[in-house]
């Protein structure tokens, strides 16, 4: 029977930055588990551990130094030296703006009818939370809210929510997006 | 069969050999013609240092509107491309060639099944496989790896890089993907050498390029023409000039994809790289010529409703984005910092060259036709 390793050898690590943080990650490891390993929260939806990594949500994508486009954190193992942003302008941009397509195609606008706990949900609330917790940080720009459909646009959290409301307030609490009897669910103010 | 594969003859039987080759189409400085421009000599080093067994991939899908150059040369003259592509086989050692071939081209399809037959049955020299496959009229598989996928019996969905086609390609070998056009220079570029190629161009560029003009000139049409050349230069020596009726407003200089381009840019240099300050490139150079009859904004939606239909689905961005894009550009009014955020998000989170250039012709149209917005 093999007996655990007691220690990793560095040649089986890499060293990478991700956000200017020195990392140390193990030779098969993505530079999603990596940042999950050492507490770096990068949003994902199609990533599940144990499955396959298929790169296709977006909802993940970093900036690497050199690089054209941006990539997928599930899908790309670090290499050495290689250093990495998935908190910086760029990075933030395209994460929300997923995230924001996404939520905005879901009848709530912003919250997901199908199931009780959706990681849709969950991310669009870290975004939320962490345009209200720190304002104009580098972290987050404020994430804005808004439907696609009407172009109303709702800076979150929308001063009404500001205080401790831990449910996920999502645009207007329903005063925006109405069910529509004839066209399923369309925007109230624009008579979807 | 004229010109009687001599070269690709002389190759395999070793009067030739591949390091004078590659140095000849690196010397040419011969690109890749489906529109990345990709250098072939390059492309064909690479292919040689990855393990075997290696495939040749042809990409005749021919999909981005407004090209046909393709179409052209593969329908006058068939076997100077296969010359090429065998003379590519033999020289990154391929096991066999696979050849996709769009199937609007039928007429194509009919005509090259036979001369393939007809190379089968009197080879000139030893030659690998050739497979001839069908595409099923999506435009994603004219991308590289989704044309791969397709070949493998797949949804044409493309790949994430890399790892790069040259090292997982086709069926997971090393595989070398060439435009069909790319390969139709490749006997002229050996036979009369690198510097008849280079010995072409205009305005500092080197090369030809086949131009597919349409829209509003008198002779559209494939004119191959120096590299550089510029869009008027284009249309009043080779397409007889604007139909009547007609003054230049703007230009889709590689597609729908390539961006739009105002009739005050009408001079600068056409050819890869030359157009990336403007915010476009010239892709397969698919010219499409606009007159004061038509608009850049409505020429932007319909692009972009051609990239929400033809999109695969497979990623975010241009999947919501492409459709998003649509719903906003349908407005009267454009909300154009908002635009800009999801054409940004396209450009930089997309898989494919699909929904990293979807963006191009909508950013153009604000760009450089103001006077459409007011």
């Amino acid at each position: 029977m093999a007996a655990n390793p007691k220690s990793i050898s560095l040649s089986e690590t890499v060293r990478f930055t991700l956000n200017g943080q020195a990392i140390e990650a193990l030779a098969q490891e993505t530079i999603l588990q990596a940042a999950k390993r050492v507490g770096i929260e990068i949003p994902y939806l199609c990533y599940k551990d144990g499955y396959r990594a298929d790169g296709n949500c977006r909802a993940c994508l970093v900036e690497i130094k050199g690089e054209r486009v941006l990539a997928p954190a599930c899908c790309r193992k670090p290499s050495e030296g290689m250093e990495v942003w998935s908190d910086n302008e760029r990075a933030r941009h395209s994460q929300t703006m997923v995230l924001e397509l996404l939520l905005s195609d879901m009848p709530g606008q912003g919250k997901s009818p199908y199931i009780p706990r959706s990681e849709l949900d969950h991310w669009g609330r870290v975004e939320m939370w962490r345009g209200s917790v720190s304002p104009g940080s580098t972290v987050a720009a404020p994430f804005v809210w808004r439907c696609l459909n009407c172009l109303n646009m709702t800076p979150f959290p929308h001063p009404a929510h500001r205080t401790g409301r831990a449910d996920f307030p999502h645009p207007a609490l329903g005063q925006v997006i109405m069910p529509s009897p004839t066209a399923g669910y369309g925007c109230a103010s624009v008579g979807g | 069969m004229q010109g009687g594969y001599k070269t690709l003859t002389a190759c395999v039987n070793g009067r030739c050999n591949v390091e004078d080759v590659i140095k000849s189409l690196e010397d040419s400085n011969l690109r890749g013609l489906g529109g990345a421009g990709f250098p072939a000599g390059r492309k064909w080093r690479t292919l040689r240092q990855q393990p075997k067994p290696r495939l040749v991939a042809i990409n005749i899908d021919e999909g981005e509107p407004g090209t046909f150059k393709d179409r052209y040369y593969l329908e006058r003259d068939p076997h100077r491309f296969l010359e090429g592509t065998l003379i590519a086989a033999w020289a990154i050692e391929a096991e066999a060639v696979y050849l996709y071939l769009r199937d609007e081209y039928a007429g194509c399809r009919a005509m090259l099944t036979q001369e393939l037959e007809k190379l089968r049955r009197d080879t000139p020299c030893i030659i690998p496989p050739i497979h001839l496959r069908r595409g099923a009229g999506a435009y994603i598989c004219g991308e590289e790896s989704a044309m791969i996928e397709s070949i493998e019996g797949k949804r044409g969905m493309p790949r994430l890089r890399p790892p790069y086609v040259a090292q997982v390609g086709l069926f997971g070998r090393p595989t070398l993907e060439q435009n069909m056009e790319t390969m139709h220079w490749v006997r002229d570029i050996l036979e009369k050498g690198p510097e008849w190629f280079t010995s072409h161009g205009r305005h500092g560029r080197r090369g030809l390029r086949s131009f597919s003009v349409s829209g509003r000139v008198r002779k559209p049409g494939v004119y191959l023409a120096p590299a550089g050349i510029t869009l008027r230069e284009l249309i009043d020596e080779y397409c007889g000039g604007m139909l009547a009726g007609h003054e230049l407003y703007g230009y889709f200089p590689g597609g729908a994809s390539g961006g739009i381009l105002p009739a005050s840019l009408g001079d600068i240099p056409l050819d890869f790289d030359t157009l990336t300050p403007y915010g476009c490139f010239i892709g397969s150079a698919a010219i499409v010529v606009l007159s004061q009859h038509d608009s850049a904004r409505k020429t932007a939606l319909n692009a972009m409703r051609f990239f929400e239909d033809e999109s695969c689905g497979q990623c975010t961005p241009c999947r919501v984005g492409t459709a998003k894009a649509v719903k906003l550009m349908e407005k009267a009014t454009w909300d154009k910092p908002l635009l800009e955020e999801l054409a940004r998000a396209m450009e930089d989170a997309s898989i494919c060259g699909l929904g990293q250039a979807a963006p191009n012709p909508l950013r153009c149209a604000i760009k450089y036709f103001p006077a459409e917005f007011n």
